[in-house]
């Protein structure tokens, strides 16, 4: 009985300490707009989340700056686990959102139908595979799909390969970016060898093998994580000289410098036009001069689709008021934002920037192709 | 409002599967950690009725369980044969191998790309789409797993289990041919999970296989420790704890730049001390 | 007519022959003796004789028409022997209680799951409790139970299951003449009643006391049998016990 007792009152104090913080919060502070974000903070891919999160922080900043109503922003930790970022989504919803930000392939899939159904514009980054459906919601990334399609034409029509072999990484990520180059290649090429790798897979001899023995003209890599550097420096290690077409996780800073140059000949890559050694614009430039003040260290593609995908949104709150049914529809029509990554376009619910297909010349990447 | 029902039916769900491992664990002294795979089965049994062959959840309920009740069977008759951690470690390899079935098994389950999409329940027309009428359907079945696990523990078969925790080949000497009491329990334990599996499904209404991997069991098994091992009512009460304490830190004022994390230290500071102070969990008087 | 029989039964563990071709026999009626030195086998036998562990060789024949080749755990109690351990085997985390009704209720899953026949059993377990003195402790987890009420908590879970051939593994090791006391009358209502009864035993005054028969083991072969005042005073009895 006692026992009872004292475990009721446990869960009584965590139940009221969660129900009382949360009705507190609810009150707005200054009649200010606000958006929520459900990011990856802990977890795997953690150092992401914690870019994206300086990237939206940090055009937080510039949009308050500027603007006439504040917009504050508020951020909770979806570990990435569906589970955790639908209590968070609920946290922030409860807090009155006008606006929601998700990151991460699960974690948006299963956010996105309940923003659907509250008729709230949920705008997902940091995921790049699956589709996405319904009037609310939003993408701001480079799918896979997409950068497979620019990558099978390319090998194709450019390199006239006739045989690929694929490293792919075993997750939705990889299965995606797998099926939609299948479809691109169509009976123009054929997929001679497909291996999978896990993420932090440190050894992937067995796969490789099998992949330069299937004697492919060009071989695909997708993927990212330790696995992706290990597939890509092993590859070379173990013999493969021909060409190797990859995703623009190429182009982060840190995997690019973790690579031996003299494994990045012959190397392409479907990437946005961001580039830290060469900033396409004078915006870019701005955001890689600040975000290296605030935080001390580069940003990649991630942080720059975060930090457009909130200028964007900033100028729709900007342009047509805190109501998220408003923000929605402006978002749909939104024209001539000054973004990074070029012309932003989301009346298809997905972000339609400029894409090229990059080649690695005396340890720089040049531009060699342009997509739309 | 919506955040607490949310958090309610989490709690629900949970306390399903505690029960069901508790049955497993706490009475029988089997210690197997498929239960992550039970719950999947149940939950991508529900996905895929619903959004392929457009089934009713709760028929689609019956069918997840029997599809795992069968696999509990095969799967507690190899075990059967193995003892005390080896039993431990092939129950580990049985979680392995069905987790790797969701995820390549493709043409069935979408492998990693889950399964989007999976409707709320429908009973007679009425649809279960808000939060509140899903938490009250969740309670229920709560309490139906709670007071199936009640009359189970309490009856002369519970008695057996817990002499089988106590001292397998003692308790043979008195008559009992106790594989079967392990089988049916194992079978029980499996079904009363893929129940929490198929309410969960059709709460998120998007599965993937990274839900049902080692740490699934791991967390149910922190639960029936932390409410204390053969003891059903703290099953439920370890599941509110586990599911409220992160949501209570969320409010914790840490500064924003290492929030996430502090509050991750903090989680797992709680649950050492809790170890250190009171191994037996809250409402246990037997210690692992 | 013996109740049980072993005939050549061996049981060899690696290169060691713990029990080497015993052929015994034990009466309804009477308390055999199993005596022996440490390492004797006694114990082993006990083991083969309650299926406990399996014996290579050898058969246990039970009455006239069972010859059993084989014997398994839960085979025992359907031929009506239990017995009770030397280093005390209870189910410690349950109660004294649950200790006795564990072995009163349904063997079969099914009917184990839905009994109903509550008050018999109550009645039964504290009918064997109130024998030995526990009744009071009844809902006390056996784990918090002193040594010697354990042992008499062992005893009352074997008397409870109401068997014909009972084996009882040093039940006087360790207790206090007044638990000694319920015991020797416990085993002497059993044999009274008309029960086969081993005892397994190192004190010499309670066999020469208790037992009408005795049987006498050393490294793993029966050495001698026969009443308790002609075998205890045999040569080769006192030599074995004196060279251990």
């Amino acid at each position: 009985m006692k026992k009872t007792l004292i475990g009721t009152a446990i869960i009584l104090v965590l139940a009221s300490l969660v129900l009382v913080v949360a009705k507190n919060n609810k009150r707005t502070t200054d009649g200010s707009v606000k958006v929520g974000a459900v990011l990856f903070l802990t977890g795997n891919q953690a150092v992401f989340g914690e870019e994206i999160r300086n990237s939206l922080l940090l055009a937080n900043e510039v949009y308050n700056a500027d603007a006439d109503t504040n917009v504050e922003l508020l951020i909770e930790d979806s570990q990435d686990d569906p589970k955790a970022g639908i209590s968070a989504y609920n946290k922030l919803k409860q807090q009155g959102v006008s606006a929601m930000i998700s990151a991460g392939d699960q974690v948006s899939y299963a956010l996105s139908p309940l923003a659907n159904n509250d008729k709230l514009p949920l705008v997902m980054t940091a995921a790049a595979a699956g589709e996405i459906n319904g009037d609310y919601t939003f993408r701001s990334f480079i799918t896979a799909r997409k950068q497979a399609e620019v990558v099978g034409n390319y090998a194709v029509e450019d390199l006239k390969s006739k045989n690929i072999g694929v490293l792919y990484i075993n997750n939705i990520f990889g299965e995606s970016y797998l099926d939609a180059l299948k479809a691109a290649l169509h009976d123009r090429a054929a997929v001679v060898s497909e291996e999978a790798f896990n993420i932090a897979d440190s050894e992937l001899r067995t796969q490789i093998t099998k992949v330069i023995a299937s004697e492919p003209d060009a071989i695909v890599i997708s993927g990212f994580g330790p696995g992706y550097t290990t597939a890509f420096n092993q590859l070379r290690q173990y013999g493969w000289r021909g060409s190797i077409l990859t995703v623009n996780t190429l182009s982060i800073p840190y995997v690019f410098n973790t690579i031996a140059p003299a494994n990045l000949h012959d190397t392409y890559f479907t990437d946005t036009n961001f580039d830290i050694s060469e900033p396409a614009n004078a915006k870019t430039a701005e955001f890689i001069k600040r975000y290296k003040e605030k935080y001390k260290t580069n940003p990649s593609f991630i942080g720059a689709f975060a930090y457009d995908m909130y200028t964007v949104l900033g100028s729709a709150i900007q342009k047509c008021g805190s109501d998220p049914e408003e923000i929605k529809d402006c978002l749909l029509d939104i024209q001539g934002v000054d973004a990074m990554l070029g012309d932003i376009d989301f009346s298809t619910h997905e972000m339609r920037v400029p894409l090229y297909v990059k080649k690695v010349e005396d340890g720089t990447p040049a531009i060699v192709k342009v997509i739309e | 409002m919506e955040y607490f029902i949310h958090l309610g039916i989490l709690v629900a769900i949970y306390a399903i599967l505690a029960l069901s491992l508790n049955l497993v664990i706490g009475y029988t002294g089997l210690l197997s950690v498929t239960q992550a795979a039970f719950y999947g089965i149940g939950a991508y049994a529900t996905a895929i009725l619903i959004t392929s062959y457009d089934v009713n959840f709760f028929l689609s309920i019956l069918i997840g369980m029997a599809a795992t009740g069968l696999a509990a069977f095969i799967i507690g008759y190899v075990l059967s044969r193995f003892d005390g951690d080896y039993f431990a470690l092939g129950s580990f390899g049985f979680n392995i191998i069905i987790f790797s079935i969701f995820m390549n098994w493709q043409e069935l389950t979408r492998g990693p790309l889950g399964i989007p999409g999976i409707d709320r329940p429908s009973l007679f027309g009425f649809v279960f789409s808000d939060n509140t009428p899903f938490l009250v359907l969740a309670a229920l079945l709560a309490v139906l797993a709670y007071f199936l696990c009640q009359f189970i523990v309490h009856s002369s078969f519970g008695r057996v289990l817990k002499a089988i925790r106590e001292d397998e080949k003692a308790i043979q000497i008195f008559g009992y041919k106790t594989g079967y009491y392990k089988l049916v329990v194992f079978i029980v334990g499996a079904m009363v999970a893929s129940v929490g599996g198929s309410l969960f499904a059709s709460y998120i209404t998007f599965i993937d296989p990274s839900s049902f991997h080692l740490n699934e069991s791991i967390f149910v098994l922190a639960i029936i420790i932390l409410g204390g091992l053969a003891n059903n009512k703290g099953a439920v009460w370890g599941a509110a704890f586990l599911i409220l304490l992160p949501e209570a830190l969320r409010f914790v004022g840490f500064p924003t730049d290492i929030a996430a994390q502090m509050r991750q230290v903090v989680y797992g500071l709680i649950l050492v001390l809790l170890m250190l102070y009171r191994p037996q969990g809250l409402m246990g008087e037997y210690k692992l | 007519m013996p109740t049980l029989e072993t005939k050549s039964i061996s049981k060899r563990f690696d290169s060691i022959k713990a029990v080497d071709n015993v052929s015994l026999s034990f009466e309804a009626g009477k308390i055999t003796g199993l005596i022996g030195p440490n390492g004797s086998g006694k114990s082993t036998l006990i083991n083969l004789l309650t299926g406990f562990v399996p014996y290579d060789a050898g058969m246990l024949v039970l009455g006239e028409t069972t010859r059993l080749s084989r014997v398994r755990p839960y085979d025992i109690a359907t031929y009506d022997i239990t017995r009770t351990f030397q280093d005390v085997r209870l189910f410690e985390q349950m109660s004294v209680l649950d200790n006795v009704l564990v072995v009163l209720t349904e063997r079969n899953v099914w009917s184990a799951l839905f009994e109903k026949h509550k008050t018999y059993h109550l009645e039964k377990a504290k009918e064997v409790l109130e024998r030995v003195g526990l009744w009071e402790k009844r809902n006390q987890l056996a784990v918090n139970l002193s040594y010697g009420q354990r042992k008499l908590l062992e005893i009352a879970r074997a008397v409870a299951m109401d068997a014909n051939i009972y084996f009882f593994d040093e039940p006087f090791a360790g207790l206090f003449p007044e638990m000694r006391k319920v015991v020797t009358s416990v085993l002497k209502e059993l044999r009274n009643k008309g029960n086969t009864v081993i005892l397994v035993e190192h004190n010499m005054d309670i066999i020469r006391e208790l037992s009408d028969y005795c049987v006498v083991m050393d490294s793993g072969s029966l050495l001698a049998q026969g009443k308790p005042e002609v075998v205890l005073s045999r040569k080769d009895v006192i030599e074995a016990y004196l060279g251990e």
